[in-house]
């Protein structure tokens, strides 16, 4: 039995016998032709050309009952670009200049496109390197006659492509599990309208597996498992006897508002920074969203990122979100450190020097990022949220930063709302204590329960040790929560809640009888929430916080919530 | 010989579906039709070569269209490139 963790790019559960797809062979051979061998691969190429036209639109008949609007689209801009020749002259070019065979001009073609697309600054032509690679493999596959067999059970690939997934037998291909491609690939977007499970991200499992080895794919804990044991396949069948029950009654919340069992509705959004939480955010139709953490897009780079990419950034990753979009300035320092910032090694780095702390030392970090977000509000909404604040001038001095980023891009030209909301993370016992006062500059609150109940109980919430003080059960931290909902209630602001207790079915209770009346939770337990929130109502919420009020003690207060007799 | 020029309003690129609507239009006559972007001046039959002019937001395109139906397919092409699906 072997066990392997990787990446979710479709959540859910599955299991059978693996079918490998055998790779397709890259290696560059580069054998030169003679001059009869370059006719007569011209020849086959311009087939190749013919047929993959062909191919494409056949396979768009013969799935048109799971092609969605979006799969379609990438399926005909694929023929757009064959039949508009620039690829099939250059790699006919390149046989008859250099005599080489059509495998190698085929990776030299993809090579030089792929050059020319990453030099673009905007996301959705960069992302044509995809429908390059896309076209080119398909042309190798054609041309080494690689057996297009069906497929069907658990899927293994190194990098599974968009033709692999048209070529998979009509609901008989269970998980899908590759050693790399990405969350937005064409591959993941058509996984994705198939609802196939998907784990990928697996260094190595090609080699190390069998066709037909039983393989588990549990997408939802991104973990992969070869050959179980009978205990562990046993228990894996009944989570996903589980699964499959629970996924055709979750699937009735997709895209549906949040609503009490008393229809009154309840505002749940998202919380993202990554592509993959874009594409599980898809995924379960995710209408807003309520931390856009910044943090991610600048792990990736090497330097400080300009105006423009992070702008780029943030349309593309919102680009499926119709509704608010609440974007979280840089938390960096405490757990999340990035080389070029060159912020020094600390013993406590979670009361060190991080978020807005480093931000206000560093006014052109945060100039950069308003403008970003503030470039996005002329066609989204978009709200500011800052991370760490613990006392007013913090909030003074970013207001004066945001207002100089507007002048700037004034004096630019470029558009952007002059009313743009400004609000900030609640997580600090500080920010809690002076709430009234900070309530009456902002316009909303968004409490983030990790950092604040680390703060409040003083137990680092990544140390086993103290995990029992790290309980958010507790009548401080529940107060916390309450000063903040009264302190935003006098002064009329709105008060959400983006930390992942919101999505404890448990917690979650409570928060709304506190008053909450929006949280955002990570988009995988989306639908969940909305479930939970189906089968209750705010009465009995109410009726349990007034009765945790009167526990004094943490342990009779978890015991009583968990017993869900309220 | 007709043109205009236009300012490329919608907040994503011009793309590959758009593009492909743009040269199947071009395509269908016998008017010659080019785009020009910063003084670069691609055909406008040429999904490609479209792609990599990279329009975006704010860009000011030029559309010229030389041949029989010239005015009535500018009008067209104008609506494609700005119609932006």
């Amino acid at each position: 039995m072997e066990k392997y963790i990787g990446k979710s790019i479709v959540l859910g559960l599955g299991f059978g016998e693996i079918t490998k797809i055998k790779p397709l062979d890259l290696k560059n051979q580069h054998i030169i032709l003679s001059d009869q061998q370059v006719i007569d691969e011209l020849a086959k190429a311009n087939n190749i050309y013919k047929y993959s036209v062909k191919d494409l639109e056949n396979e768009i008949v013969e799935n048109k009952a799971i092609l969605n609007e979006e799969t379609l689209a990438i399926i005909n801009g694929h023929i757009i670009l064959i039949e508009d020749e620039e690829i099939t002259d250059r790699i006919n070019e390149i046989i008859q200049e250099l005599k080489v065979d059509f495998v190698a001009a085929c990776l030299k073609t993809q090579a030089e496109f792929i050059e020319i697309f990453d030099a673009m600054e905007d996301p959705y032509i960069k992302e044509r390197i995809a429908d390059i690679k896309d076209i080119c493999h398909r042309f190798i596959k054609l041309y080494q006659n690689v057996d297009s067999k069906e497929l069907s059970g658990i899927v293994l690939a190194i990098e599974i492509t968009p033709s692999d997934i048209l070529n998979f037998e009509a609901n008989k291909v269970l998980g899908i599990i590759s050693e790399r491609n990405t969350s937005n690939c064409h591959a993941a977007i058509l996984a994705r309208t198939l609802d196939i499970p998907f784990v990928t991200a697996i260094d190595g499992i090609y080699a190390a597996t069998d066709d037909a080895d039983l393989a588990l794919i549990d997408a939802d804990m991104s973990s992969v498992i070869i050959n179980p044991n009978k205990v562990v396949f046993e228990t894996f069948k009944t989570k996903h006897q589980e699964y499959l029950t629970s996924k055709v009654e979750l699937k009735k919340y997709i895209g549906k508002d949040a609503v009490f069992k008393d229809n009154k509705k309840f505002d749940v959004g998202v919380n993202i920074g990554n592509l993959a939480d874009c594409s599980i955010a898809l995924e379960v139709k995710a209408n807003s969203v309520g931390l856009f953490r910044s943090e991610y897009l600048y792990m990736d780079l090497e330097d400080f990122p300009s105006v423009d990419y992070l702008y780029n950034k943030y349309l593309e990753m919102t680009k499926d979100i119709p509704g608010e979009i609440t974007i979280r300035t840089l938390d960096v320092g405490g757990d999340k450190s990035i080389n070029y910032f060159n912020i020094a090694k600390e013993a406590n780095p979670y009361l060190g020097y991080r978020a807005i702390r480093y931000c206000l030392d560093h006014p052109e970090v945060l100039i950069t990022q308003f403008k970003a977000i503030l470039k996005l509000s002329a066609s989204k909404e978009v709200k500011i949220m800052i991370p760490m604040i613990t006392k007013l001038d913090e909030v003074l001095d970013a207001k004066k930063i945001l207002k100089q980023s507007m002048l700037e891009l004034e004096k630019e030209k470029i558009d952007f709302d002059s009313k743009i909301k400004l609000g900030i993370m609640i997580e600090t016992p500080a920010s809690v204590l002076i709430s009234d006062i900070l309530a009456k500059h902002l316009d909303f609150f968004s409490i983030g329960t990790n950092d604040l109940l680390q703060y409040t109980m003083a137990a680092d919430r990544n140390n086993q040790s103290v995990e029992a003080n790290y309980n958010p059960y507790s009548q401080a931290f529940i107060n916390m929560i309450d000063i903040t909902i009264q302190s935003a209630k006098r002064h009329n602001i709105p008060v959400s809640v983006c930390g992942e207790i919101a999505a404890n079915k448990d917690f979650l209770a409570i928060l709304v009888g506190l008053g909450i009346e929006k949280i955002s939770v990570t988009p995988s337990a989306l639908l969940q929430v909305k479930k939970v929130l189906a089968n209750t109502t705010f009465e009995e919420c109410k009726k349990l916080v007034d009765k945790v009020k009167k526990l004094e003690s943490e342990k009779d207060i978890e015991a009583y919530v968990l017993s869900g007799k309220y | 010989m007709v043109k205009q020029t236009v300012e490329y309003t919608n907040n994503i690129s011009f793309h590959i579906r758009p593009i492909g609507t743009f040269t199947n239009e071009v395509k269908k006559t016998d008017s010659s039709v080019t785009v020009t972007k910063n003084e670069l001046t691609v055909p406008g039959n040429k999904a490609m070569q479209l792609l990599r002019l990279c329009i975006v937001k704010g860009d000011f395109v030029t559309i010229e269209v030389n041949g029989p139906d010239e005015e009535a397919l500018l009008e067209r092409l104008v609506k494609i490139l700005l119609g932006g699906e």
